[in-house]
């Protein structure tokens, strides 16, 4: 099957006065139709960088896609004009934000914002473009006629309903979900989540969902991949991962969670930060807070390793260099 | 919104209150002596006590604040008051006060007006190029022509430029006056500099810090052109701020006319109101104060109304007890 999403060997840079901050670094990632890909990792690991150059903004001239490619659906997101991308940006790729509140534009209602994407995509009239908002409102729970309020008359919970609905408007292809829960009260995120589901499964929309939270990847994904300091270390489907997760930063990450079935008295953190991207180590990124850091881990970044579909990229898991341990 | 209206229009009352109390209380402790003026230097001192009784200096300074206020009964210096709109007949001139006034203001209006629209028409469009390019060669151009706009003292660049344009080039005469289109160029593009800078400089940070926001990010990824984005997303966004400072310049304008009008010989209620402080014509002083703090406050009062226009979140405030646009307009 054809994938909607190939992500190859991506580099992006930021660069300030002294300093180039190494923000993704020879990424890989595949997305297939109709998937709903869960990334997880901490704050700063690159997620939003990466979902920012899907629709080809990283912004210039601080911020520059060094080397790598992205293609979508066949076509090569970086080398396409900016009237292509604008085509894109919107229609076939959408995206949602984490804070709902600073997303939508304050001195424009609800309703024209929704309407003016699509009566920039999908050539409507200017009327057919407001009735779409409205239909789009209504499917996400909004009445109709609120389309005229203004963002700061809704609560963060509708606004991100609104957000959900002007992402949605043009039947995407692939949405770009930034942590699109993080900023809303747990009651609201299962309310704005069960949306979410219902409307991607109803339209057969490709996801990347990213966020922190390994709970909510469980509940909403078919595949994982875990990204740490700019590259993916460990990609499988849902039970693999879960069922065993291979790399030790996901099993870090699993270990900073609560187990419920056993009796566990205090949570795992990982030791230690993630390396600064302005300085990031030679060998392997996680080497400084692994458990199991080898000789060899210091020296050489490792590569992915193909484990049974599973990919992880450790070296332990290499034949040569992992033999003293098993995982 | 009309509530809205009639709190704000009740506020300006106990603002102009001050206004004149201020302006009074000053011209009271002001080593003046309109009785030795008006009487010339050979009175005699009983010439001098009579007048002063007249003209009612010789009361106590409240007295004279209510008598302002309330008015004054004389055959000669008599008047109905400030609150019955009339402050009775200049010293110097012999005319009425508020009459003199409303002659002159409509010529300063055209001069503060002309100056605030050119300031606008070109402070604006190269604010969003600076911000849009911002750290560009233009951008840094406009930065020069900015710090020169606002650090010119009104009065030399009156003279460059009736200099070069009036005296060299002969195309702009150098004496102004309001029936003659051609000589106010040159005062209008005077008084224009100085906020033409400042909005070119508000207009240029405004934007940069809106395009920065989130908002605009969410407008760029839903495939919306960058005109579009600066236009109709940023702008907006951006005007608060700008509408603002304009309001403020618009007053300044209005009342800071003095050196423009002066050196243009422009016949504007800046200059009657310096001539009334030359010969101490508390009259004509206090009138013009009091007129020129009046419609400084009027604009202000529609710059707050403008506000509701340009910004949702402001207009609903509008109808609640107490408004708070700075509140509304910190990130919600």
């Amino acid at each position: 099957m054809e994938k909607i999403l190939e992500i190859k060997d991506l580099e992006v840079r930021y660069y300030s006065d002294r300093k180039t901050v190494r923000a993704v670094n020879g990424l890989d990632l595949d997305l297939s139709p109709g998937k709903v890909l869960g990334l997880v990792g901490e704050t700063g690991a690159g997620k939003t960088t990466l979902a920012l150059s899907i629709l080809n903004m990283i912004r210039a001239p601080q911020g520059k896609i060094e080397a790598g490619s992205i293609s979508f659906a066949g076509k090569d997101v970086l080398s396409m004009s900016k009237h292509e991308l604008r085509d894109m940006r919107g229609k076939d790729v959408a995206m949602i934000f984490q804070d709902p509140m600073t997303a939508l534009n304050p001195v424009l209602s609800v309703g024209e914002q929704i309407a003016e994407t699509v009566l920039k995509h999908e050539g409507l009239t200017k009327d057919q473009a407001w009735k779409r908002a409205e239909e789009m409102l209504l499917t996400v729970g909004i009445p109709a006629e609120r389309s005229k309020d203004y963002p700061h008359q809704f609560s963060g919970g509708m606004k991100q309903r609104v957000v959900i609905a002007l992402a949605l408007a043009c039947n995407p292809k692939l949405l770009l979900a930034d942590e699109p829960t993080t900023a809303l009260d747990v009651t609201i995120q299962a309310q704005v989540l069960d949306l979410m589901r219902t409307l991607i499964r109803d339209n057969g929309t490709s996801v990347l969902f990213i966020t922190h939270s390994l709970g909510l990847v469980a509940e909403n994904c078919d595949e994982v991949a875990t990204m740490y300091a700019g590259e993916i270390v460990e990609y499988g489907t849902i039970d693999q991962v879960f069922g065993k997760a291979l790399h030790p930063y996901t099993q870090g990450l699993f270990g900073s969670l609560p187990d419920l079935s056993e009796a566990t008295k205090r949570l795992k953190p990982i030791p230690g930060l993630m390396p600064d991207p302005t300085a990031l180590p030679a060998g392997c990124f996680f080497e400084p807070r692994c458990p199991y850091a080898m000789e060899v881990c210091k020296a050489a970044h490792p590569k992915d390793i193909d484990v049974g579909g599973h990919l992880v990229k450790c070296h332990l898991f290499d034949k040569e260099g992992g033999a003293g341990r098993k995982a | 919104m009309s509530k809205y209206l009639l709190r704000r229009i009740f506020m300006l009352v106990p603002v102009l209150f001050g206004v004149t109390l201020i302006v009074f209380g000053l011209l009271y402790i002001t080593p003046s002596d309109p009785a030795q003026m008006m009487l010339g230097p050979n009175a005699t001192p009983a010439a001098y006590t009579q007048m002063k009784a007249d003209m009612g200096l010789d009361k106590p300074f409240v007295v004279q604040y209510i008598r302002f206020l309330f008015g004054y009964q004389h055959p000669i210096f008599g008047y109905k008051g400030l609150l019955f709109g009339d402050l009775g007949r200049s010293y110097i001139s012999n005319r009425n006060v508020f009459e003199l006034i409303l002659s002159s203001f409509p010529n300063t209006l055209i001069l503060a007006a002309g100056a605030l629209f050119l300031a606008l028409v070109i402070g604006v469009p190269i604010g969003i190029l600076s911000a849009t390019r911002h750290y560009s060669a233009w951008d840094m151009v406009f930065t020069v022509f900015a710090l020169l706009g606002a650090s010119m003292p009104v009065f030399w660049a009156a003279m460059v430029l009736i200099y070069t344009f009036a005296n060299n080039l002969r195309i702009f005469p150098a004496m102004s006056n309001p029936r003659d289109f051609m000589s106010l160029v040159l005062p209008i593009v005077t008084l224009s500099m100085y906020s033409m800078a400042i909005i070119m400089r508000m207009t240029r940070s405004s934007m940069l810090d809106v395009m920065e926001q989130d908002y605009i990010r969410t407008a760029r990824v839903k495939g919306m052109d960058e005109k579009v984005v600066i236009f109709k997303h940023a702008l907006r966004n951006a005007l608060i701020p700008v509408v603002t400072v304009a309001g403020l310049q618009f007053g300044q304008l209005l009342g800071g006319a003095v050196l423009t009008e002066k050196i243009f010989s422009y016949p504007g209620l800046g200059s009657i109101m310096v001539d009334a402080i030359y010969q101490k014509d508390t009259p004509q002083i206090l009138g013009s104060v009091c007129f020129i703090a009046l419609t400084f406050t009027i604009i202000n009062l529609l710059v707050d109304i403008l506000y509701g226009f340009i910004d949702p979140r402001i207009k609903s405030t509008f109808g609640r007890k107490k408004a708070k646009p700075a509140a509304a307009r910190s990130r919600a």
